[in-house]
């Protein structure tokens, strides 16, 4: 008992001693009259952009209260949604049109709508004309990848061009016993297939049988044209092309794996090469485009929503809401967050070169030239609202049942669901 | 003093004891021992540090969110619980003593609500807290939690209470107590393992808070220790896990001194809810 009460003082003074250094520093902020904005950033981030607002305090004296809830974005947001009670600024992570659109107001009058890049306008604009939010940075959604690994394996990032291209560079890199992709499925990232595969054998312009207008209007045959594609995937998995431990992984995981070299692809967003380099600084990576289902056909990269920040339409402080986003949009500043976010600036009077990420597109861009074809998120351009979490059911069909089974779970799956929230 | 000798054959408790403590101390020693580590470090979680990395504290202390948050907690969790308490056993002891329908209905409307998830009515509340301006307050937080904190101490009240003779009341009837002067002065003294049964389970509960925290408390200075430390996990970027370890080492003393102090309570809290709850 007497060893106990002296560990307990100990911990006592610990405390009361970490307690005074950090008053000594703490401070807390002021508050009044404030813009609330809400991001899903966290972290270094975080820090960056709280930096930058605090310039625009000190610069117009307008305070901006950030709340950031973390990997529990979504669910605040659809509480406060049901609740009518939105922040005056909030980011609408690739959302803006289908689930947040009710609750925005258009942004079409302001200065810096005139410099929205073109590869971005048609996600977030609507059928109306209406652009809701200040497009800071796009994501480029398909392949990263880990240079070094491709060049010890012997694989030519610019001479794959097909899917049995990648199937080669696969066998290639999985000789030299490294997991050529990695996929962090523990929250439902086998859906980021999605954004690669399925545009390359349906709706890209190359695509000769192109189902673009089928599955915008619900008439597409799943068996007949989705069946293609898990079977792809299965051979994969056959190939043992993926982590074994793809179902349990996370996507923290996977870019510490791409960083150290031990994996060699993954698919999703170009920040997972930021993420990677915050793990290891050094890492030599590169943004793969996904290549064509046939020979002759174009490579494409998927561009989406990245930072975007909408103003929420019944907000009482509207017009510092919007004077925000136009400080948030200057060149200066634009070019400091698509640095930090891992993407690249979505308004054409933003540069930002210098930057890893874009560095690595730029690359791209010269690496593949006229045969490189910009193409919207496929779940968000081709799929109704909400079937992301159907895509990673039905990939993840093909996981947990392998072979024919398995690959027909998952078309049937994704038909019946398109089907169903189709006729909502 | 007598030592009892060791017996051979009980050699199996001794090996199961040594598991089971390793199995316990494990999440804190991964836990300290990410807190020392930098988040490049790609090491295994088990292996020690090279060299001990203070850069997560002194982040953490730069920052000073987590002091705020401690006092915070602090605040909530003593309020909380203070309120179920002092309700829980006023609304008991006639629970307990006057075994009518009305009453036998009042203990089933209790026992009903502890079956509702919180969370499933979350809208509702978020709702209701929004009109009244209740939210990133301290008093929106205290009043949700203690209503959904009150069904088990008032349970838990009433069955302690039947356990105590009625003759003592009747006793002090009769030396010329009014109700609330039995109440305070015979039945609550007897009441004390209970009380302490309850601030340490519902204590505990509320220090580590975390569902309705999350809507209710979103302006960061109102931040609880749960908040602070969710913030170095991203919806995008990279979890910093050594950062939320640090943040979670300092979140864990107080519950840490409390348990040293007040461990024969715990014990016994955790007999006591066994037994009678």
């Amino acid at each position: 008992m007497r060893t106990s009460k002296i560990v307990a003082s100990l911990a006592c003074v610990a405390l009361l001693g970490s307690t005074m250094a950090a008053c000594s520093s703490g401070s807390n902020s002021s508050e009044g009259d404030h813009v609330e904005l809400m991001t899903t950033w966290t972290g270094d981030r975080l820090t960056e952009l709280k930096n930058i607002l605090a310039a625009y305090t000190k610069e117009s004296g307008v305070q901006v209260q950030v709340i950031s809830p973390g990997d529990q974005y979504e669910t605040v947001m659809k509480t406060r949604m049901a609740s009518r009670d939105m922040p005056d600024v909030f980011e609408t992570h690739g959302w803006s049109l289908e689930r947040y659109k009710e609750y925005l107001t258009p942004l079409n009058d302001q200065s810096w709508a005139s410099n929205i890049d073109e590869a971005i306008k048609p996600v977030i604009t609507d059928d109306s004309g209406n652009v809701y939010v200040a497009p800071l940075t796009m994501s480029i959604n398909t392949i990263v990848y880990n240079r070094t690994v491709f060049r010890n394996a012997g694989v030519d990032a610019a001479k794959i061009r097909t899917w049995d291209d990648f199937e080669d560079a696969c066998a290639k890199i999985k000789s030299k016993g490294v997991t050529p992709i990695f996929i962090g499925n523990k929250s439902g990232d086998v859906a980021q297939l999605a954004e690669a595969i399925p545009p390359t054998m349906l709706t890209n312009s190359s695509v000769k049988n192109n189902q673009a207008k089928a599955l915008k209007d619900g008439t597409f045959d799943f068996t007949k044209y989705w069946t293609p594609i898990s079977q792809m995937v299965s051979k994969w998995n056959a190939n043992g092309f993926f982590n074994v431990d793809l179902l349990t992984a996370d996507n923290d995981a996977g870019v510490k794996k791409l960083g150290q070299g031990s994996a060699a692809m993954m698919f999703g967003g170009s920040n997972n090469i930021t993420q990677a380099r915050s793990y290891t600084p050094d890492a030599d990576l590169g943004i793969l485009s996904a290549p064509a289902a046939q020979q002759g056909g174009k490579n494409s990269l998927s561009m989406g929503e990245g930072m975007c920040f909408g103003v929420w339409k019944d907000s009482k402080v509207s017009d510092k809401a919007k004077a925000l986003l136009t400080y948030l949009a200057q060149p200066k500043i634009d070019s400091r967050i698509a640095t930090v976010s891992g993407d690249v600036p979505a308004l054409s009077n933003v540069k930002n070169d210098s930057d890893y990420v874009a560095k690595c597109l730029s690359e791209t861009k010269k690496m593949f030239g006229d045969d490189l074809e910009y193409i919207p998120l496929f779940d968000r351009a081709y799929l109704p609202n909400g079937m992301w979490d159907d895509l990673t059911n039905s990939f993840t069909d093909i996981f947990t049942s392998p072979g024919a089974k398995g690959v027909d779970e998952s078309v049937q799956v994704l038909a019946r669901t398109y089907q169903q929230k189709f006729s909502r | 003093m007598q030592h009892r000798r060791f017996n051979p054959r009980n050699i199996w408790k001794y090996v199961l004891s040594v598991v089971l403590v390793v199995i316990y101390c494990m999440p804190l020693y991964v836990m300290l021992n990410m807190a020392f580590k930098s988040m490049t470090d790609s090491s295994s979680r088990l292996s020690p540090p090279k060299e001990l990395f203070w850069g997560n504290f002194a982040q953490l202390f730069q920052e000073g969110s987590i002091v705020r948050a401690l006092i915070n907690t602090l605040v909530i969790t003593v309020f909380t619980v203070l309120i179920e308490v002092v309700l829980g056993c006023m609304a008991a002891y006639p629970l307990a003593r006057h075994r009518s329908r009305f009453n036998k209905l009042i203990n089933a409307v209790m026992m009903g609500v502890m079956m509702i998830p919180p969370l499933s009515i979350l809208v509702g509340v978020y709702s209701t807290l929004v009109s009244l301006h209740a939210t990133s307050t301290f008093w929106g937080m205290i009043i949700v939690s203690a209503a959904f904190g009150l069904p088990m101490p008032i349970y838990f009240f009433t069955k302690f209470i039947t356990t105590i003779p009625r003759s003592l009341d009747e006793a002090a009837q009769i030396d010329g107590c009014n109700t609330l002067q039995v109440f305070f002065h015979v039945i609550l003294p007897q009441m004390k393992p209970a009380i302490a049964t309850i601030v340490i389970l519902n204590g505990v509960g509320m220090w580590n808070e975390y569902g309705y925290a999350l809507y209710i408390l979103q302006k960061p200075s109102m931040y609880t220790l749960t908040l602070t430390i969710s913030q170095y996990f991203s919806s995008g970027g990279a979890n910093n896990l050594n950062g939320a370890a640090a943040a979670a080492c300092i979140a864990t003393l107080p519950m840490i001194i409390m348990y040293l102090f007040l461990q024969r309570y715990f014990i016994q809290g955790t007999v006591d809810s066994a037994v009678k709850g």
